[in-house]
């Protein structure tokens, strides 16, 4: 069934369009998106683990820089989509896709975790080094990130 | 250009990260050269290639200046210099854009 659909978003008009025509544009806004969704992650992640910008509360950094992840996230998410469904079958049986989606899960349940629990208690460490668990976070979500960009590239080459 | 991270004094931010930029860009430009190495033909005959580099070396210039007035100003840079901002911010765009696209454009 889900191979049914992935032939027939495939067949869509917009996937032949991406297909055909768009997808070099496509794929290269997408790199540019997917540089500052990174930059500004590892940005962030630097001052959890204790690194860059330790003169600024780590709620202001978070504050002025996570909405530019955010909006870039929607249009790496909008382009990639894009890229997805102009190929949906050979995508979707593509390792390195897989895997790549699966990081991109991690990478969401690590932000999760650190959000409901490690963040409670960001007063604390909100103008130091950060306790343990934030450093870890801090560290497992640059080491997925950069997983994820190498994945992703990955895809074109198998 | 006066958005981001304005409560900080520009030349504290710049100090962060201006270095940053430099060792980044070397290793850019050696994994870059190897990539030129191992296909040359893939490159050297392509235009939009020139392009990114033509845009790189412009860009690298503006930095260079930017980044020494930033030591000198506190919070607020001058017109001219927010706007050149905004230039570099367009041109790293454009690069990455043309770095990604070389892949598609048919070199004659």
């Amino acid at each position: 069934m889900i191979q049914s659909f992935l032939e027939w978003v495939q067949a869509t008009p917009l996937a032949m369009l991406v297909g055909e025509s768009w997808f070099p544009w496509v794929e290269s806004t997408h790199v540019v998106f997917l540089a500052v969704v990174v930059g500004s992650i590892l940005m962030v992640d630097a001052r959890l683990m204790g690194f860059g910008a330790r003169h600024l509360l780590f709620t202001e950094l978070s504050r002025r820089l996570l909405p530019w992840t955010w909006a870039a996230f929607a249009g790496a998410a909008t382009t990639g989509g894009l890229m997805f469904i102009a190929n949906a079958v050979t995508y979707s049986g593509n390792i390195p896709f897989l895997i790549k989606m699966s990081l991109l899960v991690g990478a969401g349940l690590n932000m999760l975790f650190f959000h409901l629990i490690t963040y409670r208690s960001v007063a604390q460490w909100n103008s130091t080094r950060p306790v343990l668990a934030a450093r870890i976070a801090g560290f497992v979500s640059s080491l997925i990130w950069v997983s994820v960009v190498t994945a992703g590239r990955w895809i074109g080459f198998v | 250009m006066g958005v981001g991270l304005t409560s900080e004094p520009l030349a504290q931010l710049s100090r962060r990260y201006t270095h940053l930029i430099w060792i980044l860009l070397l290793v850019l430009l050696a994994s870059g050269g190897l990539l030129i190495v191992a296909e040359p033909g893939r490159t050297i005959t392509n235009p939009v290639f020139y392009l990114k580099m033509s845009l790189l070396a412009v860009v690298i210039l503006a930095t260079l200046w930017l980044a020494a007035a930033a030591r000198r100003y506190g919070d607020a840079p001058p017109g001219l210099h927010r706007l050149l901002a905004g230039v570099t911010l367009l041109l790293w765009i454009g690069i990455i854009f043309c770095g990604r696209f070389i892949a598609y454009f048919e070199s004659t």
